[in-house]
């Protein structure tokens, strides 16, 4: 330890209550500007990186940013629907490969993602433990959803009910998981993955009761051959299990059926060239780049960080006010120390040099106090800003 | 004890002539026509309280500048020197007692006497400088107080803690000022006499400013600074030395 190192260390130590109270306002001072610096540098990355691993999205007209968000990122509002037909149509010739992904509802607070065996795929998603939902009523966790929840293959979660007043939506589904995801650090860690029928099913598209001709008098509407009409009063399965499976079934044509997006994985970039240019003229679909929209966000996030930055360059001419006046206060305080080094003769540079060295100490662990606070304050927003 | 070895030949450690220093107008002043000191001689400074002892202490030491005259250390007469340069000659050459000590309280009494070598590198190796700490350490009964803050030692102990600051940098010049003053008798003696062991061994010269009549016999100058004339240590009665009142 060099010398002046060593005696300001031994001067900050001696009076350790002023020490850490100077610290303190410090660590004060930058906790903020350090905070919100971190949580938008995290949240631009983690939203670049994921828009850069999804060519294209597709959904119905629109907001962009809630259609990018809801189906990148299972956030934000949920868009319009779009058919699962329209979705597929758009890789009916071989040019990309599309996924569909429904997520409207949620289980346990995370959302349920509803999507086909593609979507593991093209995201690279490893299964940790036991298997990707083959039947209706599976699931699959994502990490962190696992870890919240306290979850492993075998258990089941109820998904959560939804609006009082969504009259057309079904009823809670117990999902069995059969499932949990390797850890990626982004979104899906969070989601929970069934199949898009069972997703239907959880829209109320589907559902299962026992044999209709089985059915009690009052929960008939009316009957006709070996056509019956069940009332709404007929009792619906609330678990989906290899007993009922059978009675569970869809109404309608399966491609009419909504999704919230769709992720297009193109062929090669001629084929997204085409794609972008067929769809650039379609009023009943949109096909997004999601780099764009994302940039187009955190353009908006960058304006109002500006305010942060305005904020934060007072807050350090504060600080280093603060700290001037600190200085100008110790050299008074000290003025009996400072004349006992001028009478052995200890240079006016090394005696500058040790309240630099001091100041210095105090501002490094004001600083590194900042930082860890602010990394965690970060953590905490990010995880109550993005559920992350 | 006189002198080991005063060289009356060798060119002065010290050299005043013609000093005139005052704090102001109608305030104290410091007249000293001229004053010699040489390699090894050790001389005391007595006088009442008040009469400008400490005052001298700091001139010889370049701390303060005369307002007329001359104090020359090694030849070169503080006043030619820039602030930066009198700073710099001092912490290596000069040895420094202060009259309240002035150690600081927030170091060990280790660091209290390495200060110099803490701030100022080029006076040599740390270890070196410790090495020679722990030998004067044990001269004077610190061995076991160096990890201590002055808060922790009597007045006593750090009065041999403020010695050992002054003798670590190997000074070529010792100024103490009442060096033993809060000392008990024996105690008094030992400090005395190491000091003066290590300023015969370093061949520095001594100017010790002290109350304490009986420690006189061991220098070979004792300066009445009332009277303003030097003397021989030893000089018959009714010198003006022997009428300097006792400490106020």
């Amino acid at each position: 330890m060099s010398g002046a190192l060593r005696l300001a260390w031994r001067y900050l130590a001696h009076h350790r209550g002023r020490s850490l109270l100077l610290v303190a306002c410090l660590a004060l001072a930058l906790l903020l500007p350090i905070a919100v610096q971190g949580l938008v540098r995290t949240f631009a990355t983690e939203l670049r990186a994921r828009a850069a691993a999804t060519p294209l999205v597709a959904g119905a007209p629109g907001s962009r940013y809630d259609l990018v968000l809801n189906a990148l990122y299972f956030r934000g509002r949920v868009p319009a629907p779009l058919t699962v037909g329209e979705a597929r149509a758009i890789g009916a010739d071989g040019l990309a490969t599309v996924v569909p992904v429904l997520h409207r509802r949620t289980a346990g607070g995370h959302p349920v993602v509803g999507t086909t065996p593609e979507y593991h795929e093209q995201r690279g998603l490893a299964v940790a433990q036991g298997t990707l939902p083959l039947v209706l009523g599976q699931a699959a966790l994502g990490a962190r959803t696992a870890t919240r929840l306290a979850l492993a293959p075998g258990d089941t979660l109820l998904t959560d009910q939804g609006s009082l007043y969504d009259l057309a939506a079904g009823y809670p589904l117990r999902l069995h998981v059969v499932g949990v995801l390797g850890e990626t650090g982004g979104p899906d860690d969070d989601a929970v993955f069934v199949d898009l029928k069972t997703a239907w099913i959880l829209e109320g598209l589907g559902h299962g009761h026992g044999d209709a001709g089985e059915q009690a008098p009052d929960r008939v509407l009316a009957r006709q051959g070996d056509e019956v009409t069940l009332g709404a009063a007929v009792v619906e399965y609330g678990e989906i299990t290899p007993e009922n499976l059978a009675g569970f079934h869809f109404h309608g044509d399966d491609d009419e059926h909504p999704v919230t997006g769709a992720l297009v994985f193109p062929r090669d970039d001629k084929a997204r060239t085409l794609l972008r240019g067929r769809y650039r003229v379609r009023s009943d679909v949109q096909l997004l780049v999601p780099a764009e929209v994302v940039e187009e966000v955190l353009g908006l996030v960058f304006r109002l960080k500006r305010f942060f930055d305005a904020n934060s360059v007072l807050v350090g001419v504060s600080a280093a006010l603060f700290l001037t006046v600190v200085l100008l206060l110790t050299v008074r305080v000290r003025r009996a120390e400072l004349e006992t080094y001028a009478r052995l003769g200890v240079a006016r540079a090394a005696v500058a040099r040790l309240l630099v060295v001091e100041l210095g100490l105090v501002v490094l662990a004001g600083a590194a106090t900042a930082a860890v606070l602010g990394a965690l304050v970060a953590a905490v927003l990010r995880r109550v800003l993005l559920g992350t | 004890m006189p002198d080991a070895a005063p060289r009356s030949d060798a060119p002065p450690a010290l050299e005043v002539t013609d000093l005139r220093f005052a704090y102001g107008p109608g305030a104290f002043e410091l007249d000293l026509p001229a004053w010699r000191l040489v390699p090894g001689e050790r001389a005391a400074c007595i006088g009442p309280s008040g009469c400008g002892k400490t005052t001298l202490l700091d001139l010889l030491a370049g701390i303060r500048l005369p307002d007329a005259g001359r104090v020359a250390f090694e030849g070169v007469a503080w006043s030619e020197l820039d602030e930066a340069a009198r700073r710099r000659r001092r912490l290596a050459r000069v040895g420094f007692v202060f009259q309240e000590l002035e150690l600081l309280e927030h170091l060990t009494a280790r660091d209290n006497a390495l200060v110099a070598h803490h701030l100022a590198p080029d006076l040599g190796p740390l270890a070196a400088a410790e090495a020679r700490l722990d030998e004067l350490a044990r001269g004077l009964g610190l061995e076991r107080l160096l990890d201590r803050r002055p808060g922790g030692l009597s007045r006593g102990e750090r009065q041999r803690v403020a010695l050992a600051r002054a003798l670590v940098t190997s000074p070529s010049l010792v100024l103490a000022d009442e060096p033993t003053g809060n000392l008990d008798p024996r105690a008094k003696r030992g400090a005395l006499e190491l000091l003066l062991a290590e300023v015969e061994r370093l061949g520095a010269a001594l100017v010790v400013v002290t109350h304490d009549h009986d420690l006189l016999d061991a220098f070979g100058t004792v300066f009445d600074l009332q009277q303003l004339a030097p003397r021989p240590s030893g000089a018959p009665s009714g010198t003006p030395a022997d009428e300097a009142e006792p400490p106020a």
